[in-house]
């Protein structure tokens, strides 16, 4: 308790040492808030559908990552680049799919499975690309930075489209989800396997499809995040512990809670390191712990998650 | 979402588990992750030339138990010498004894450090190339064979680390105590150098000739006498450009921005001694946790009314940084670069952005000296492609000291390598990047220079000739100030 006051009024104290930098503050939050869930909704997904806790899905960034950037060499054109690398993270993630399908309901070997496939990703990149970092050059139309309207302040201009990228990732999974046939098969597939594999459609078809989305979703991420970000060994196990805080902040399965968990943890993340920096990754967990004392199943989880 | 399966729960637990142990796999902090390979490859080492020092006992004097030197190196081995001859160790130094030294290259073979190793292993093996050897292959963990200095015989082990102080200390009790390493060359990183300083101080017949560890205290307080590096330590890299930015550049006010470790704390402290002590002052020290992908936030603390910022980072970290205050500032506030952060191994990646940056460091693309061209020469000869950087160059003139210092002595390490160590200790010459000789505690005192990035390369603003441990200051007076930590100079 008292040390709870004394963090508090650190805190107030530095806040107000730093001043007022609050909207630049609030974009890099939502910037990264926005790579979060890119990589989070499609992890989200297939652990709400499979039931599978996909760490393969770091290696997925980094190898979309990868893909891109050589693919930009090739073309020179960051769209093609970004599209034909998320279409590439797509097929693997079938590809992984495929393979666990075997196990397919076996918790520890499914787990171990997409580790190892995790390790191998990883191994592959660094035999292909090397250690030394590199990053992807931005599309000419969003390089630079521009001057916010009505502010004084300069904000790079891809950094924004990182946050539409999400935003526009976000609608048509909502519109997927929501709006289609198949959109209603994957939510009917998630209340009831059984059942809807008993009507006649073949469950195992969406899985897949369920797979591509998120790998597909997983390498633009990696596309994104190698551009304004870079691109280097273990930033496979960087992103995927933290789409795992996302993911288990809002509530395991639900796109909604991925996107307003991202949100929060993006935010709390980048005020933490501006005002409090040696606590930045105190501030982080504290939220989450904080997130899952309150609400155990995250934000939008639900308590009936525990049926049978 | 409903329905989820009853065993959920412990499935997130092994999942978590799962990310903290690939986590953990990477030390201190979740970023620099390892590449899972870490640590498990096998040493390719040549057989035969790895025995223990298991039985073979030579009848010297030494009391250490764990003793590998040249006599000890197991006269089972295949080789023809005559165990009689290399017996009457006295007169080793007329190169009768065959049995061959064992030298141990340690650097950063794995891990977000990867690029690194591979160019200090170039180093090591030119410098192997030079005195006979001829190379296994074209991969890194691929050995030298055949070197020889006064008719002994040299082999080379090569070990990574993935820049963690328990791996580097762990790979080195492996070269010393089963392959029988009488020589170690690295480590890398100034945490490794701090770690294996207290190893090989356990082992007085072992030597250990730094790699590029830039830790002061590997050599300035509390020294080992069997440790020896014959290069500069991050504040000496740093040295220099604190008056420069105050008398030539006119700042006055200056904010720093580097990664939360020993080696820019001491960066750090070097530039903010010089720069204070002439008057200028510090508005704010702004520490990142090393491997840190997103620096917005951190920029956003950088005060608009500084006059420049200082930046100390390596590797990924400069890449990332300088990019991203680029695009949030356009430089509109000057920065000045750490040694490493515009090192000739990072000038490629970081392109025109490191156009212009004024730093200090121990190798410039444009020196002019006869020795440095003909390195670089050489280094394209065998590495097609590679050029000098303060990875191979260091690691090069390491291994190649020892080399010197072994053929004096005619690859005598009798009596715990105590010929051997003096010579070492005595070793002048001029390398590819100037003039070296050793002080007291064995540490280098060499030239420095003060350089621009220009046309992606880096040329000289002044060179910096014999820059001592204590950057000139008055050496109790400079040690008892403490080591450099966060608020270590306190500077006003």
């Amino acid at each position: 308790m008292v040390a709870g006051v004394a963090l508090g009024a650190y805190i107030v104290e530095r806040s107000l040492e730093i001043g007022d930098r609050s909207l630049l503050v609030l974009l890099n939050g939502l910037t990264a808030a926005g790579l979060y869930f890119l990589m989070a909704s499609g992890f989200t997904l297939v652990f709400g559908l499979v039931r599978v806790t996909n760490l393969a899905h770091g290696g997925l960034y980094l190898l979309g990552g990868y893909f891109a950037l050589s693919l930009q060499r090739m073309t020179g054109n960051w769209f093609i680049a970004a599209g034909l690398g998320a279409v590439a993270t797509a097929g693997l993630s079938t590809v992984l799919y495929v393979v666990l399908r075997r196990v397919h309901g076996d918790g520890l070997p499914e787990t171990m499975l997409t580790l190892g496939a995790a390790i191998v990703m990883a191994d592959q990149a660094l035999a292909n690309w090397g250690g030394v970092p590199s990053d992807l050059e931005a599309p000419a139309v969003l390089r630079g930075s521009i001057d916010l309207p009505g502010s004084v302040l300069l904000y790079p201009k891809f950094r924004l489209s990182v946050v539409a990228m999400a935003v526009l990732a976000g609608l048509c999974l909502w519109l997927l989800l929501y709006r289609t046939r198949l959109g209603s098969t994957i939510r009917a597939s998630v209340d009831d396997r059984d059942m809807v594999s008993i009507l006649g459609i073949r469950v195992e078809l969406v899985f897949c499809t369920v797979f591509a989305v998120a790998g597909a979703l997983a390498g633009l991420a990696g596309a994104a995040g190698g551009t304004y970000l870079s691109l280097a060994q273990g930033e496979d196990n960087r992103i995927l512990l933290a789409s795992l805080i996302v993911v288990i902040a809002g509530g395991l399965g639900s796109i909604g809670g991925a996107a307003v968990a991202a949100a929060v943890i993006g935010l709390v993340e980048a005020f933490a390191q501006t005002h409090h920096a040696i606590f930045s990754v105190l501030i982080t967990f504290g939220t989450l712990i904080a997130i899952l004392a309150l609400r155990p199943h995250g934000i939008f989880g639900s308590r009936q998650d525990d049926r049978a | 979402m409903r329905n989820l399966g009853a065993g959920w729960s412990w499935r997130i637990l092994a999942a978590l588990a799962a990310v903290v142990v690939l986590a953990a796999s990477c030390g201190d902090d979740d970023s620099t992750a390892d590449t899972p390979s870490a640590g498990t490859e096998p040493v390719e080492a040549p057989a035969g030339a790895t025995d223990t020092d298991g039985g073979a006992d030579a009848d010297d004097s030494m009391e250490e138990p764990s003793a590998s030197d040249a006599e000890v190196s197991s006269d089972d081995s295949s080789d023809s010498s005559t165990s009689d001859e290399s017996d009457s160790s006295d007169d080793a130094s007329t190169a009768e004894a065959t049995e061959p030294i064992t030298i141990g290259a340690i650097s950063t073979l794995d891990g977000p450090f990867a690029a690194l190793g591979d160019f200090s292993m170039h180093g090591v093996k030119l410098a192997l190339l030079e005195y006979g050897g001829t190379l296994d292959g074209d991969a890194t963990r691929d050995t030298v064979t055949g070197a020889e200095v006064a008719g002994v015989p040299i082999e080379l082990v090569i070990e990574g680390s993935d820049a963690t102080p328990d791996v580097a200390v762990e790979a080195t009790r492996r070269m010393v105590e089963q392959d029988g390493a009488n020589i170690i060359i690295g480590p890398l990183s100034g945490d490794e150098g701090l770690a294996l300083k207290d190893y090989i101080r356990e082992h007085p017949d072992v030597t250990l000739v730094n790699g590029t560890s830039a830790s002061q205290d590997l050599t300035l307080r509390d020294p080992a006498p069997n440790v020896f590096r014959f290069g500069g330590d991050g504040a000496m890299w740093t040295f220099g450009v604190g008056t420069y930015a105050y008398e030539e550049l006119g700042h006055r006010r200056i904010a720093t921005v580097a990664e939360d470790y020993s080696y820019p704390y001491d960066q750090v402290g070097a530039v903010l001694t010089e720069f204070c002590a002439l008057g200028g002052t510090v508005a704010e020290r702004i520490w990142v946790p090393l491997g840190t992908q997103d620096y917005s936030s951190f920029v956003a603390q950088i005060p608009d009314d500084v006059d420049a910022v200082f930046f100390a980072m390596g590797g990924t970290d400069a890449i990332n940084f300088v990019k991203q205050y680029d695009e949030f500032t356009g430089q509109a506030i000057p920065l000045i670069a750490g040694p490493t952060a515009v090192d000739q191994s990072v000038l490629n990646e970081l392109g025109s952005r490191a156009e212009g940056l004024v730093s200090s460091g121990p190798v410039v693309d444009d020196s002019g000296l006869a020795e440095f061209d003909a390195f670089a020469e050489y280094l394209d000869d065998v590495f097609p492609g590679q050029t000098p950087n303060i990875f191979n160059v260091y690691y090069y003139v390491a291994t190649k000291s020892a080399l010197q210092a072994l053929e004096e002595v005619g690859g005598d390490l009798s009596d715990a390598s105590a010929a051997f160590q003096a010579a070492l200790a005595q070793q002048s010459w001029t390398t590819p990047i100037g003039p070296v000789v050793l002080d007291d505690n064995r540490q280098a005192v060499v030239d420095m220079y003060l350089r621009r990035v220009t046309d992606g390369a880096q040329a000289t603003i002044e060179t910096l000739p014999l820059v001592n441990a204590t950057l000139g200051f008055e050496r109790d007076a400079y040690i008892a100030q403490g080591s450099f930590s966060r608020d270590n100079p306190s500077c006003g």
